[in-house]
């Protein structure tokens, strides 16, 4: 999903707050009314938006598991057509709902920003939700002829990404049975750092009613095959395809963070010239550019082996570990005077046998 | 009268001339900024007796009682402002002097080299308020700027009929006319060849333009910035390009309203900034690399497309 067209009509600010000493909720401070934001201060917030949700970053499409009474799913699709009073109202119920989703008292407070509008093209409905905890900072400004430094406790959504949660549930048609015809999107940075994946679980399971997609498994294998495709059919020299599958394996079936986007690998690895060409073609093939849970589970033989090709009917078959540490691959001059290149191939182990 | 005749003369035909040449600026266009002369009495007195020639009533028989000089760089541009002194309707106009004619008639002579023309205005032109009677003249001459300096040197000197000169003089000064004619030869194709090379770009830049205009309903403000961008974005416009680019607005039609609402910067008077949109369309993470736009600047651009700006702090 790309994130283009973003345009919002309506935002209210709440503040939420750290639970009580015996756990018990604090209640949220609500906002009077909404917010009127200036063309300057609209820019800036949809560009913390769609620098969150956009491909490069870690948000994911998730699964809408809750959608009865109560749920965050149907506060959300009575927002859509409201009046302003009626918004008002209705993002304060969202609001008392992030208070009771954070229940452990470690989860900081913060600010709530509930907004809604219309994104994509052709635009669909849409009710958003931020989660900003609040930063310090200075702010150098004129007091008369004097210059001078203040100090500000509560500014939120600077760029800095690690400080924001976002929730988009977008309404393509509400003429469906729910949840059908919605879609979720979620962008918590914690989602995407191994091991802190228990910390996102209470913005996006209890407040939002999502879970983690189910097709991890399907998605890297198929991310898996597509990059590949794409570094075989590239017109780059043999020796730096072969790095760059090198690269591929371990990108995917070692790293430790808990999804990927197909972004991440194109800009690691990839020389510069091909990356524009890397997410065009993976956009081609309807690869999403959104992230992805990394999941090898259902991977099998792949990552398990590799088989390299020398001219019609010679094959080289490896695990990616011995290829990587026992076997060298040089290119020499032919030594018959014929145009192509011969291969001279130095494997660090005796012949053990033939299958 | 004479003095308003002159004054409508210089600015109807700066205002053909800007029309003709669009968009190229016509204050730069004129080498030398029009001002019309008024002959002084003496002069026009003395030009009555010496010349020889039988005037009746000099007042209304001499041409350039009033007079109006046109300086172009290139001996192209002469024909140009020729064109934009016939096709004005206030006034009939008729060849004086023609030196393409005088020099096809006298090939091995090198002298003064100029087109003149006079005007004379129909009936029912005013200029602020003072009625010009008709069949009022106005001389106007039109010349390269290096004729210009030719007559320059030479005016009052060796042509007036009270100083005759050495033929010496007259030899040198034949000299320099013949090395200025082969000078202008060179100028076209200095200017030919510098034409060819920019002829890309402009393209882009003309193709920009008109799509700015019907996209955003804006008038368009080129600065120097739009053609920075211009020679820097134009690597991703590709053959093409013109139906690519109707095209990619056609399917992103909210952009119209980006543009408008910050159209209050001087960057996106520019007609350019549609060929942002599509460079990063094209080439997401190249196009930051060595742009004339900073991140800041490029930010938002970004952020349009559903995008976020390569390689920037998180």
């Amino acid at each position: 999903m790309l994130f283009e067209n973003l345009n919002i009509s309506r935002v209210v600010v709440h503040e939420i707050f750290q639970r009580n000493e015996d756990r018990s909720i604090r209640s949220p401070v609500f906002a009077d009314a909404l917010e009127t934001l200036s063309t300057e201060a609209m820019g800036a917030f949809r560009l913390r938006m769609t620098d969150a949700l956009s491909g490069q970053s870690q948000s994911l499409q998730m699964r809408v598991v809750r959608y009865g009474a109560g749920s965050f799913l149907e506060l959300a699709e009575r927002l859509i057509d409201t009046s302003n009073a009626d918004f008002l109202v209705g993002s304060k119920q969202v609001a008392n709902k992030l208070a009771e989703a954070q229940m452990a008292r470690r989860i900081p407070g913060g600010m709530l920003i509930v907004f809604n509008g219309r994104v994509g093209a052709p635009a669909v409905p849409f009710v958003g939700v931020i989660k900003a905890e609040t930063q310090a900072g200075f702010r150098r400004s004129k007091d008369g002829a004097k210059a001078v430094v203040e100090f500000l406790q509560n500014i939120f959504l600077t760029p800095a990404t690690r400080l924001y949660k976002i929730g988009m549930m977008l309404f393509d048609d509400t003429a469906k049975p729910k949840p059908d015809g919605r879609r979720a999107f979620v962008f918590d940075s914690n989602i995407s750092v191994s091991n802190r994946e228990a910390a996102a679980a209470y913005f996006y399971e209890h407040f939002l009613g999502c879970a983690l997609p189910s097709d991890g498994p399907y998605e890297t294998a198929r991310f898996f095959d597509l990059t590949k495709d794409f570094i075989r059919k590239s017109d780059l020299e043999p020796e730096k395809k072969r790095d760059l599958i090198d690269s591929l394996y371990v990108f995917v079936r070692d790293d430790q963070e808990p999804t990927f986007t197909a972004d991440q690998f194109g800009s690691r690895y990839l020389p510069l010239e091909l990356q524009d060409t890397y997410s065009d073609f993976l956009e081609a093939k309807k690869f999403t550019p959104n992230a992805v849970i990394r999941d090898t589970t259902k991977m099998g033989n792949r990552l398990r082996r590799r088989r390299l090709k020398f001219g019609g009917d010679i094959e080289l078959s490896a695990s990616p570990e011995a290829l990587k540490d026992k076997v060298q691959i040089d290119v020499i001059p032919a030594e018959d005077g014929h145009g192509d290149n011969w291969t001279r191939i130095t494997i660090r182990e005796r012949l053990t046998g033939e299958q | 009268m004479y003095e308003a005749w002159g004054a409508f003369v210089s600015e109807t035909l700066t205002a053909l001339m800007a029309r003709q040449i669009h968009p190229a600026n016509v204050d730069l266009f004129f080498r030398i900024p029009l001002r019309p002369r008024i002959k002084s009495e003496p002069s026009l007195l003395a030009k009555a007796f010496h010349r020889g020639k039988p005037y009746m009533d000099p007042y209304a028989e001499i041409e350039d009682k009033v007079g109006l000089r046109v300086v172009v760089l290139f001996s192209e541009e002469i024909r140009e402002v020729e064109r934009a002194i016939r096709s004005s309707e206030h006034w009939t106009s008729a060849k004086a002097r023609d030196f393409e004619d005088e020099r096809a008639a006298r090939p091995f002579e090198f002298d003064y080299q100029s087109l003149h023309y006079i005007v004379r205005a129909k009936s029912g032109v005013n200029y602020s308020g003072i009625e010009i009677e008709p069949n009022t003249p106005c001389e106007i001459q039109v010349r390269t700027i290096l004729q210009h300096a030719y007559s320059e040197l030479t005016h009052d000197t060796i042509y007036k009929p009270s100083i005759q000169a050495e033929s010496d003089v007259k030899r040198a000064a034949a000299k320099s006319m013949a090395l200025i004619e082969a000078t202008d030869d060179y100028f076209a194709q200095v200017r030919e060849k510098l034409e060819r090379a920019l002829a890309p770009g402009r393209l882009i830049a003309e193709t920009v333009d008109r799509e700015y205009r019907a996209f955003t309903d804006l008038e368009p403000e080129p600065s120097p910035l739009n053609t920075l961008l211009v020679d820097y974005f134009r690597q991703w416009a590709k053959e093409g390009f013109d139906d690519d680019l109707a095209e990619f607005l056609r399917a992103k039609p909210f952009l119209a309203e980006r543009i408008q609402a910050r159209a209050t910067e001087l960057l996106y008077r520019q007609p350019a900034v549609l060929l942002v949109y599509w460079g990063i369309k094209q080439a997401a993470r190249q196009v930051p690399l060595s742009s004339p736009l900073t991140d800041e600047e490029l930010a938002p651009f970004y952020s349009d497309l559903g995008k976020r700006l390569p390689n920037t702090r998180a």
